[in-house]
């Protein structure tokens, strides 16, 4: 597995660089939330020094970025650095070992119908469809994965602003199909696509609310 | 896409389709058992499961197992047991 890659805090919390004192707050309550001891679904794809690691770089970000001193300094040394080449923040989850095909619980071996959504592209409702065909109540869902029985609706019901920040979501949604048995990778690359059409990703959210263009 | 013939798999279906209905219609449920008009309340609802239900169950198989009924009282209202309910 490989080491989690530096990032600077802004990335980590899924900033812009102009994020105000309320942006770093609740953003800082959603990552505090989303890596909790026990409180994820993405607590099955890294480890609990990963997980440690991530927790203490949240804290350590969060104690920078809401400070006005020391954030001021940090933009500064940020000044001298290229801006960030992506969009997401890499969290240094081990994508292979985060979309490798899981071992089935029984109950979900025994359907053969694993066919893909009619349109050929996962979505909520697809989602949805393919875990009732298999039997399964949300709850066990959440057995399972330990993604929120909440956060399991959400997704099956597209409401994408009652769910995190993309780079959790992809971590549900991957969780979630690999326990209804479908092929992770494909699932959460769709589903993402969806996710991003309807929702604009943080500056460019920024610029929609102050009116710029 | 074949028929749910087994029966211990269309009671599975039953209730994970009927514990949709509990979860997404959560408080009309529990309106439902404090009213005591459950399946009028939530009637169309209910309607549109037992048919998805149906559709992907053999008939026969629907039938002799009783396990759409089964599932109402089980996952509805049973699962309902905290709500204060002339019922109980």
């Amino acid at each position: 597995m490989r080491e989690i890659p530096e990032q600077d805090h802004y990335e980590l919390l899924e900033l812009s660089r102009d994020a105000t004192r309320e942006d770093v707050e609740r953003a800082y309550r959603m990552a505090r939330a989303t890596w909790a001891e026990g409180a994820l679904a993405v607590y099955s794809v890294a480890s609990e020094a990963q997980l440690a690691s991530l927790r203490e770089r949240v804290e350590r970000a969060y104690h920078v970025l809401s400070d006005v001193e020391a954030r001021g300094a940090y933009d500064e040394a940020l000044g001298a650095l290229s801006p960030p080449a992506r969009a997401e923040p890499d969290l240094g989850f081990d994508d292979e070992a985060a979309m490798a095909a899981p071992e089935l619980p029984a109950e979900i071996e025994e359907f053969e119908d694993l066919s893909g959504p009619e349109d050929g592209r996962w979505s909520g409702a697809s989602l949805r469809r393919t875990r009732l065909a298999r039997g399964l109540e949300i709850e066990q869902i959440t057995e399972i994965t330990k993604v929120k029985p909440a956060y399991l609706r959400s997704i099956e019901e597209e409401r994408f602003e009652a769910l995190p920040p993309a780079v959790y979501v992809r971590g549900f949604v991957a969780a979630y199909a690999r326990c209804l048995g479908l092929d992770a990778g494909r699932v959460a690359n769709d589903y993402l696509e969806r996710l991003a059409a309807a929702r604009p990703s943080t500056p460019q959210r920024r610029r929609q609310r102050s009116g710029r263009r | 896409m074949s028929a749910i013939h087994e029966p211990e798999r269309v009671a599975r279906l039953a209730r994970a389709i009927l514990s949709d209905v509990m979860l997404y219609h959560a408080d009309e449920v529990r309106r439902g058992i404090e009213s005591d008009d459950l399946f009028e309340r939530l009637a169309a609802e209910l309607e549109e499961a037992r048919v998805y239900f149906e559709s992907r169950v053999e008939a026969e198989a629907a039938r002799a197992s009783n396990a759409w009924n089964r599932a109402l009282v089980d996952v509805l209202v049973f699962r309902s047991g905290h709500v204060r309910s002339r019922i109980w």
